[in-house]
């Protein structure tokens, strides 16, 4: 009965199953750069948020060494007491160069990097210390403290978009369940079981999801190993398989399928 | 007891046609009934009641004297798994194959046979009626008259104990027709109760029966 039931809902509804295909598809790919552009987007700011820039002029090589040695010193003071700080480097020197500034020479510039945004103020009132001292810091464009919104905002963007796909998937069941519903009355008009033919339709569709899923994402993969889309389009080199791809299997398989399979058998 | 009795029966299609009125008969087991009367008259409605694809929008109807209402979705399962019906407008998958249509009446009666002892029967049933070069051939494909047999068979390979046939002839050729008849009254010999609904003049005469008259959706007593 089954293998009946699946060449009747292929040659039935074979132009429905293409459009959920292509449908799918989509999603699939959408979703995985949107994944890809929220993760780079995601570490792009805290990379950017965590860097403070601090430019020192001075003609005195004495001085800005003294300098270099109290940064130092307090670096290595917080490097003490935070063992965070440990983990990753938190002062850096750049680069040390002659610039003119109001017409004047001035022959040291150096750049410090740190890494530590909540070390400003810190930062601040030692290089206030010295008074020969010329010196600038460039704050993050964004702060880490806005970077929770950054995150949560483009994650609901995310979610919209998942939300999306839902509802659409769920309008496209429904039409099919609709499309199918006077060979269901027939089937009871032969004795069939309502809870048995729906079984059978669910049992399809499944199959029929399980093969798009992994038909996207092989697709997806082949787009991008072979036209390196996304390395050529926004000069962004994302590895095709990896946590993002994974991530929207599992999506696919355990959460938005089984969640199908649940609305159906409702109707059973 | 009967096998169906129909008490008072009315059925009334919205807006406000009334198919059927005040319709009482019973039928016995092991009958051979002839449903007749013009077109319009409710021959159809009647049977759509008996086989529940229709409810009655008054009065009640028993199958073997318990009525319809308190039979559950399970019970009429049951009861259309040893009905074989004959649609009016056929019913069949026309993007299954003759034979897969013919087999998955068989399944869904769930009659478990040897898968070629189905296909010898299958076969067997084809060729009676000059089908068997077409069992792998789509429905869709096939003429009227070939649909209506295909019609025929699917209702009755699964050995049914009632037979409801809704003007099962229309299309068809003099020998086919014949070819019918005579099965059908060969499984009304064996016991099964028949209920074959025409306006052909030519098969009431040649069917021996208990004969319901209709008319306007009214019971008309035959003199």
């Amino acid at each position: 009965m089954l293998k009946a039931l699946i060449k009747l809902e292929f040659h039935k509804n074979f132009f429905y199953y293409l459009t959920l295909f292509l449908f799918i598809f989509f999603w699939t790919f959408s979703c995985y750069y949107a994944l890809s552009f929220y993760s780079l987007a995601i570490e792009n700011f805290i990379k950017k948020s965590q860097n403070i820039e601090i430019y020192l002029f001075s003609n005195d090589k004495n001085l800005l060494d003294r300098i270099k040695k109290d940064l130092q010193a307090f670096v290595e003071f917080k490097k003490e007491i935070d063992s965070k700080a440990l983990k990753k480097q938190i002062f850096e020197e750049v680069e040390s160069t002659n610039i003119t500034l109001d017409e004047e020479l001035i022959p040291k510039v150096v750049i410090y990097k740190i890494k530590n945004y909540e070390y400003l103020q810190d930062i601040d009132k030692i290089l206030k210390q010295f008074n020969n001292i010329y010196y600038i810091i460039e704050k993050p464009p964004i702060s880490p403290h806005k970077l929770p919104f950054i995150s949560i905002g483009l994650g609901i963007i995310l979610l919209i978009f998942f939300l999306l796909y839902l509802a659409l998937s769920f309008i496209l069941i429904k039409l099919l369940m609709l499309r199918t519903e006077e060979e269901t009355k027939t089937f009871q008009l032969l004795g069939g079981s309502i809870f048995k033919i729906n079984l059978a339709k669910i049992l399809v569709l499944y199959l029929f999801l399980l093969i798009s899923t992994f038909l996207s994402i092989f697709l997806i993969y082949l787009i991008n190993e072979k036209f390196k889309l996304l390395e050529s389009l926004f000069n962004i080199n994302i590895k095709t398989i990896d946590l993002k791809i994974l991530s929207l299997v599992f999506l696919q398989i355990f959460i938005i399928q089984p969640l199908f399979i649940l609305v159906l058998s409702k109707k059973c | 007891m009967p096998l169906i009795t129909l008490e008072r029966v009315t059925k009334i299609y919205p807006p406000y046609f009334r198919a059927l009125n005040n319709i009482s008969l019973s039928i016995e087991p092991g009958e051979f009934v002839l449903l007749t009367g013009p077109t319009g008259a409710g021959k159809t409605t009647l049977l759509k009641l008996i086989y529940r694809e229709e409810e009655p929008t008054d009065g009640e109807i028993f199958w073997e004297g318990l009525p319809y209402s308190s039979l559950s979705y399970n019970d009429f399962l049951k009861i259309r798994r040893k009905m074989g019906i004959i649609f009016q407008d056929l019913k069949l998958f026309e993007d299954l194959s003759v034979y897969e249509n013919i087999k998955l009446s068989l399944d869904l009666a769930e009659i478990s046979l040897p898968k070629k002892r189905a296909e010898v029967i299958i076969y067997d049933y084809l060729e009676r009626f000059d089908l068997s070069l077409k069992a792998n051939k789509k429905v869709k494909f096939l003429s009227g008259g070939e649909k209506q047999k295909v019609g025929f068979i699917r209702a009755i390979i699964r050995d049914p104990d009632y037979i409801i046939a809704d003007e099962p002839t229309g299309n068809i050729d003099p020998l086919s027709i014949k070819e019918i008849l005579s099965i059908l009254k060969e499984l009304n010999q064996k016991g099964k109760t028949v209920l074959l609904a025409t306006h052909d003049p030519i098969i009431i005469q040649q069917v021996e029966a208990k004969e319901i008259y209709l008319h306007k959706g009214e019971l008309i007593p035959k003199c």
